[in-house]
């Protein structure tokens, strides 16, 4: 969180946030691991316990990178699984388009940890092979850890004060399905609805995406639903998952994603779906395989869905000089 | 912003529904401790929910191996639509919005999944319990009972975190896009809880919790949750309770410093000051604070601190005390006070034990 906090600040230039939104899933789990350990062990308390709890609480590498930085802004931590990262700047989104915040820093954070790689497992969630997402013979994902951070700001604001704007963010859907905890509904519903409102919410028509960078975390389950809704309701877009690249980090996927999505922005080139080798059949789905793809990139939408049927999706636009 | 609590449920140590319980607190009534024993030799006394409190959960598939997070969850928010007269049908549900707020979640669950991994290796991991570790676990498991197709949102933090979910909220309903927004904050108490508490020395080892004594000598861990039903206007029944401002806050590093952070967040709420406050102070290093912002911002305000009858229930706990502080208001009455009283406004403050701090101010 520190590193990208800083990265983002460097890159925004004065820009003292209102409230900082940030994604993640399992906080400090690291942290409670040890703790539990050396309980177990039967380990005499150290002086290092109590600071195992306090780390372990998620808000707390948030609130020390902020600290970092002199940020004194109220965090809400926002732990929707594997959707987190995208409803975190979804939110902080939606705040500062109402006019009721200039500013507020967002994003996601995740560290892998013992309880969470076990726990996919033993989910059979986590493939032995490659990650290979929409791919016809996929089986499962690689995980990944990381953080990313975004400055939001006010267009207006931003404008008067010369910054550079990278990207303008346009539009946020978020949808609950409500079909297993683990398992999203095959049909594809939740994430063609999360899809469907962020297009609403952006005032514009699915023929004006010119790239999806998916969800895509590989598992048998997800790329069916979600290549099914993207199948249904565009025609022909481009479609990646950076996953295959960059592990599932979990709460920080979609902010790590967003990032992505706004550096195919700037350089107008799409990002590529490693390991792909065969789709699945009867899904027409436009996969950037296995090499990045120049193209015409005005607008992107990224997706982000996760356990207990949190589906959520942005779409990102250029933004003219 | 002005929002309006258009229905309220809680299910508590003394009970669950919101009459009942805060009757009980009128006369007076604590929780009675529980101990909860750890395996490695020492007993925790705890505020427990008692059976009885979730006893109209419903009987729902999604509710058969759920963390008592859950059960305690449903409970509290069927009570608060119900209340408000909101019925979920489809096309209500989907312009209704969920924040649940949590602080350590399924820990029950979250301890013995990981207890198997420690003891008897990876191959024991159990992929039923894993799901249920999950933070946003009971609030998918809430939508899915509630029939919310739309927004939900698991919001973790300390013990503002209930605050810092009714802003969240507060910020939510200020799209044309919801008519309600159900606010659910729930914990469970488990001994390894306590034992971590213990060891950061914030634990007494035996009620009365004595908020607001010096020395401190520490809280006592409770469960439970609560919720309430914010509407936009004329969309649920009358209701007399406003939440006219939400503050949002700041952190605090270091203990020392919570009582700068508290006194940001009482400059904020009480340009004018409230009748009430419904104080956080639960017998650690958080009464002081609190202490020293009323005494400068409101010094005649009436003051009460549910967490001596209730206890600390972290994630829980900014509902009970928004509740309580909405109760006083319509009632017109308080624990400890035989006769009625004159109350117009409210600051319900949340110091949380870790960095976080938030408030909000009741008005009727």
């Amino acid at each position: 969180m520190i590193l990208a906090l800083k990265e983002a600040l460097e890159q925004a230039g004065d820009s003292q946030p209102e409230l900082t939104v940030v994604g993640t899933t399992s906080g400090g789990m690291t942290f409670g691991e040890q703790y539990y350990r050396d309980l177990k062990a039967g380990r005499r308390p150290s002086r290092q316990a109590p600071s195992l709890i306090a780390n372990y609480t998620p808000q707390k590498p948030v609130m020390d990178a902020q600290e970092a930085f002199g940020i004194g802004a109220p965090c809400q931590v926002i732990a929707n699984a594997c959707a987190s990262g995208t409803n975190a700047i979804g939110h902080a989104f939606n705040c500062v388009r109402s006019g009721r915040y200039q500013r507020v820093l967002t994003g996601g954070y995740d560290a892998i940890s013992e309880l969470v790689f076990v726990g996919f497992d033993s989910l059979q969630a986590s493939t032995p092979d490659r990650c290979r997402p929409f791919d016809s013979e996929r089986s499962g994902m690689v995980l990944g850890e990381g953080a990313a951070v975004l400055a939001l700001e006010n267009l207006e604001s931003a404008r008067k004060r010369g910054a550079t704007i990278l990207a303008e963010i346009i539009g946020y859907g978020i949808s609950t399905d409500n079909f297993h905890l683990t398992q999203p509904d095959p049909s594809g519903s939740g994430a063609r609805r999360a899809m469907e409102a962020a297009l609403q919410s952006a005032g514009i028509s699915p023929g004006e995406i010119d790239y999806i960078n998916a969800h895509g975390t590989a598992t048998l389950f997800n790329d069916a639903a979600e290549g099914k809704a993207i199948a249904e309701l565009f025609d022909g877009v481009p479609v990646s998952s950076t996953k295959g690249m960059m592990g599932h980090s979990l709460g920080a996927a979609g902010a790590i994603e967003a990032a992505i999505s706004i550096l195919a922005l700037r350089n107008q080139l799409l990002p590529p779906n490693i390991n792909f080798r065969h789709g699945d059949a009867g899904l027409d789905l436009n996969i950037v395989a296995n090499s990045s793809r120049a193209g015409e990139v005005r607008t992107v939408l990224s997706n982000s869905f996760g356990f207990g049927g949190t589906n959520a999706s942005i779409i990102l636009r250029s933004v003219a000089a | 912003m002005s929002v309006q609590i258009a229905g309220m449920g809680w299910v508590t140590p003394l009970g669950s529904g919101v009459e009942e319980v805060w009757n009980r607190l009128l006369n007076g009534e604590s929780a009675s401790a529980e101990s909860l024993s750890s395996p490695l030799g020492r007993d925790y006394p705890v505020f427990r929910v008692p059976a009885s409190a979730t006893a109209r959960a419903p009987a729902h598939p999604r509710l058969r191996r759920s963390s008592a997070i859950s059960r305690f969850a449903v409970v509290a928010g069927l009570e608060a639509l119900e209340s408000a007269g909101v019925k979920l049908n489809p096309e209500i549900a989907q312009r209704t919005a969920l924040v649940f707020a949590v602080s350590n979640g399924g820990v029950i669950y979250t301890k013995r999944f990981y207890h198997e991994i420690v003891e008897s290796g990876v191959q024991a991991a159990s992929p039923l319990l894993f799901p249920e570790t999950v933070f946003n676990a009971p609030a998918s498991h809430l939508a899915a009972i509630l029939g919310i197709t739309g927004a939900t949102y698991t919001l973790v933090g300390d013990g503002a975190v209930g605050a810092l979910a009714l802003k969240m909220a507060e910020d939510l309903m200020a799209s044309d896009t919801l008519d309600h927004c159900l606010v659910v904050g729930a914990e469970e108490a488990d001994w390894l809880l306590c034992d971590a508490y213990r060891k950061w020395r914030l634990l007494r080892s035996a009620p009365p919790v004595e908020p607001f004594q010096q020395p401190p000598r520490g809280m006592i861990v409770s469960e439970g949750a609560g919720a309430i039903l914010l509407s936009s206007e004329g969309l649920a029944a009358a209701s007399p309770i406003s939440i006219e401002k939400i503050a949002s806050g700041t952190n605090f590093r270091k203990q020392r410093e919570a009582a700068a952070a508290v006194e940001a967040v009482f400059s904020d709420l009480c340009a004018t000051p409230p009748d009430l406050v419904v104080a956080s102070a639960n017998g650690t290093f958080i009464d002081q604070a609190e202490q020293t912002a009323i005494e400068k911002h409101s010094p005649n305000a009436r003051v009460y601190a549910v967490k001596a009858p209730l206890g600390e229930s972290v994630g829980a706990s900014s509902l009970w005390q928004t509740i309580c502080g909405a109760q006083a208001l319509i009632t017109q009455r308080l624990p400890g006070s035989t006769e009625p009283v004159s109350l117009r406004t409210a600051v319900v403050s949340t110091c949380g034990l870790n960095q976080q701090v938030a408030g909000l101010r009741l008005t009727i």
